[in-house]
């Protein structure tokens, strides 16, 4: 395994010579790197959209609006267009045989269809 | 996952959908391969001049780079990278791209380079990985100090701040580049694609963008961002995945799921329509995708037929043995039973001629109330000693002569210890006999009754067939529905707040109370079992199997019996109205949504381990034209361009041209179906007198870099480049627009 991945370059260069900071050096050995880039959502609440002009597109500006039009309702389990909701567990179904099936899932189950439409209950 | 599994019946009964050909091969997931070694080129680095870019298109798919002279990207990269310590090397290694897949230990430590669902680069350390890996392959050898070619690169609409400014740190302060620039790729492929006004709609691995253009500028103003794309489909189907198959044995990653995603899904050109029939018995086979994860057969030990014959034999042997067992012990019980009873019925026949005093004395050492209470009690026993005789009780032939018992008649004083014994065993010889007998005479009256009434019935179906039908009829559909109440129950119970479970709560908690609640008028006294009603309430409050009473019927049994009466007479009722019929599992809509159309062998590791795409197929590609079913509150792609076209832009006299160049790029445009699709509904949204031009880039997934190399290599986008002494100068958020580019803020 070795000679294959020095042949195929995958070990990591000490140094390059096109770069002015060397990766070995960003990070000294033994110094625990940590987390220092921040996720999506923390950029976007530095970025602070209240005092961005609102007439110049920024990244959360431009993100479509909700829709306008009623939602069609679907299967849960199945995906057929779903005339009935079953009040117990929220899942919507089309089909009798489909309701029979949903009243005897257990719990855990019934959360997992629900999250495919973001619709669980999420506990923090 | 609870579904039933349904018997699969040899005979063919008419109306049953037969099954299908099993299809010759099914679909098999595989790993994306490691690619191998990709060597250094460095004679285009020589060979060009100093001012010749290198173009990088920085998708969340794959990275692109290559030189703006050339005409296909040289490199084409995952944004992945791993970089681990071997420890048994003791080397440091570092795996870019599709280098990940090399090994196990490469895939488990990979990073992605961008927010997993945006296209917000937030691992600096993998982009940083990333573009040494490309510069090394594109042969910058590092003589220089510093990276010496100019950089062209992508970046999403309407970019961050952050992320603007830290990538161009990146390029000027860590590789010395001397100029760098900034396009939007969709923009990029719709000039490389001769475009100058029209509706820009990118679909790509994180997001969909839709930006007209006019003249060749953006008008950003009414740029819409909708956060779907193929990356998030690939989501959404290990979601339904997971759901639809909990129990699945193995695991899918998420390299599977795009693979099945990419080569399965298509967009349904009536969703609605065709969702409805996708379930459909009728081509099944076509619609429905088996996807064979890998599995063990488990081995099955085969015997031979004498071994088999054997076990049966000892198995029958066994059997017998309990049965003989089971029976003596029923004929035991029955004796004392019967001598139970002759002592009541002996002690019935004293109280009649005894006074009323001793009989009270009588009756108060046996524990009766009064007189009817024994009467009762007699009663009650005869009952079940009756039943009791319908059962077998071991009644093998016996020999036709009568045993005899001589010494029976001896009395005790005339016998010695010997005989005593013998006497004794005679006694209940004799006793067993009887009691046989007897339960023979009883079974004997049962079959004669039975016979009676299979006679009358005969009888009356004859004389009233009709009324007799409609009495067939009502007691099947009373059978049926008491099934269902039975199994209502049962599942109710399974539900800590039905009420069946409440009232079976209160039950238990009265039966334990000391003192427990009168619900019934009555006195103080507690008379519990002075009824025998009283004892029903424990089989209310057992459930599970031991709430299966030998008192229950079997209500099944009774179901079928009905129907072949109603099978054999009624010209009306078919094999087809059958209970069992409705419920096979042919007919079943959720057997062919797990299993398609063939039969399921929960045995088989093979079928455990297969998955089924049908309903899938085009429920995954219509999010992005119905955000709503994944749960996304966002507009679907149409109603964005219609609300761009009919609303923001419905005062701009270029609109009709705009409509007339309606572009599609991006890899989501790769599904079978979308151009169309999307051309419909278009169609239907529009006033029917614009004319409406959609087309498709001709490589909707390489056109982005090859719109950048263009640019690069045109002789005006030089003025649009921003010089490392400019960086130095005006500071790292500083840009230049330019029309294929973002804004500046």
């Amino acid at each position: 395994m070795e000679s294959e991945i020095v042949r195929a370059e995958m070990l990591l260069a000490p140094t390059m010579g096109f770069k002015k900071v060397q990766t070995a050096d960003k990070y000294p050995k033994g110094q625990s790197r940590g987390r220092q880039w921040k996720h999506l959502r923390h950029l976007l609440q530095a970025a602070d959209a209240s005092s961005l002009p609102p007439d110049r597109p920024n990244y959360l500006n431009i993100q479509s609006p909700p829709s306008i039009y009623p939602p069609k309702r679907y299967c849960d389990v199945t995906g057929f267009e779903a005339p009935y909701v079953d009040p117990r567990t929220k899942l919507r179904y089309a089909d009798p045989e489909v309701f029979r099936q949903i009243r005897m899932l257990p719990e855990e189950y019934v959360q997992r269809y629900l999250a495919v439409r973001n619709a669980a209950v999420v506990l923090r | 996952m609870v579904y039933r599994i349904y018997d699969i019946k040899s005979e063919t009964v008419s109306g049953r959908n037969t099954p299908p050909e099993r299809p010759a091969q099914a679909y098999h997931v595989s790993e994306p391969p490691y690619e191998g070694y990709h060597a250094v080129e460095q004679s285009a680095y020589r060979n060009t001049a100093p001012d010749s870019a290198i173009v990088i298109d920085n998708g969340s798919y794959n990275i692109r780079a290559g030189w703006q002279s050339d005409r296909t990207p040289r490199l084409s990269l995952p944004p992945l990278m791993a970089r681990y310590t071997d420890r048994k090397l003791n080397r440091k290694l570092n795996f870019i791209g599709s280098e990940i897949y090399f090994d196990g230990t490469a895939r488990g430590q990979a990073k992605n380079l961008y927010e997993p669902g945006s296209n917000i680069i937030n691992n600096w350390d993998v982009l940083e990985g990333a573009l040494d890996y490309l510069f090394i392959k594109l042969g910058i050898d590092g003589s220089k100090g510093h990276v010496d070619r100019p950089v062209v690169m992508t970046e999403p609409l309407a970019n961050l701040q952050y992320s603007k400014r830290t990538m161009s740190e990146i390029l000027f302060e860590l590789y010395g580049v001397p100029a760098a620039a900034y396009g939007i790729d969709s923009l990029f492929s719709y000039a490389y694609n001769g475009g100058r006004t029209g509706l820009v709609v990118s679909s790509a691995y994180t997001s969909t963008h839709l930006v007209p253009v006019v003249d060749s500028k953006p008008l950003f103003a009414q740029a819409t961002r909708l956060d779907w794309g193929r990356s998030q489909c690939a989501e959404y189907l290990n979601k339904l995945l997971r759901a639809k198959y909990p129990a699945l044995p193995g695991k899918i990653n998420d390299t599977q799921i795009e693979d099945l995603v990419r080569q399965h899904c298509y967009v349904s050109q009536d969703y609605n329509g065709e969702m409805a029939k996708y379930l459909d018995w009728t081509g099944l086979e076509d619609r429905d995708v088996v996807v064979q994860l890998p599995f063990t057969e488990k081995e099955v030990v085969q015997k031979t037929e004498e071994e088999l014959a054997r076990a049966a034999e000892k198995r029958k042997e066994s059997g017998r043995r309990l049965q003989e067992q089971a029976a003596k012990m029923r004929l035991e019980k029955l004796i004392r039973k019967e001598q139970e009873l002759e002592y009541y019925k002996d002690l019935q026949q004293k109280l009649a001629t005894a006074t009323k005093k001793d009989a009270r004395t009588m009756l108060e050492a046996e524990d009766f109330n009064d007189e009817s209470h024994l009467e009762r009690k007699i009663k009650d026993m005869e009952r079940s000693i009756r039943k009791q005789r319908n059962k077998d009780v071991g009644d093998i032939d016996e020999p036709e002569e009568v045993p005899t018992y001589p010494l029976l008649d001896i009395p005790d004083e005339e016998l010695d210890e010997e005989g005593l014994k013998q006497k004794r065993q005679q006694r209940l010889m004799k006793s067993n006999h009887d009691a046989r007998t007897r339960a023979k005479a009883e079974k004997e009256r049962e079959k004669a009754r039975v016979a009676e009434e299979e006679r009358l019935d005969n009888e009356r179906r004859e004389n009233d067939t009709e009324g007799w039908l409609q009495e067939r009829r009502i007691a099947r559909q009373n059978m049926i529905q008491r099934i269902k109440e039975r199994d209502r129950l049962k599942a109710d119970l399974g539900n800590r707040k039905s009420l069946a479970s409440q009232i079976r709560m209160k039950n238990i908690a009265n039966l334990a109370s000391d003192n427990p609640k009168k619900r019934r008028r009555g006195g103080d006294d507690d008379t519990f079992g002075a009824d025998d009603a009283d004892w029903g309430i424990y089989r209310q409050i057992a459930t599970g199997d031991q709430s299966d009473d030998e008192e229950e019927e079997d209500l099944g049994a009774n179901l079928k019996n009905i129907e072949a009466q109603l099978l054999k007479y009624d010209p009306t009722f078919t094999e087809q109205s059958t209970q069992e019929a409705q419920q096979d599992w042919t007919k079943s809509v959720l057997h062919s949504f797990l299993r398609g159309p063939w039969p399921f062998d929960p045995e088989s590791q093979r079928e455990l381990n297969q998955i089924h795409l049908n309903v899938e197929r085009i429920r995954v590609p219509e999010v992005i034209f119905q955000p709503g079913i994944a749960g996304i509150d966002q507009a679907g792609i149409v109603e964005i361009a219609e609300d761009i076209i009919t609303q923001r832009l419905s005062g701009s006299s270029r609109r009709d041209e705009m409509l007339k160049d309606i572009f599609l790029t991006g890899g989501y445009t790769h599904f079978q179906g979308f151009e169309e699709r999307l051309r419909n509904e278009l169609r239907a949204v529009l006033p029917a007198d614009i004319s409406l031009g959609v087309r498709k880039a001709k490589d909707p997934v390489l056109d982005a870099w090859k719109g950048a190399a263009q640019w690069a290599a045109s002789p005006t986008s030089r003025q649009s480049f921003v010089s490392r002494a400019e960086y130095h100068e005006k500071g790292a958020d500083y840009i230049k627009e330019h029309n294929l580019g973002n804004a500046a803020f």
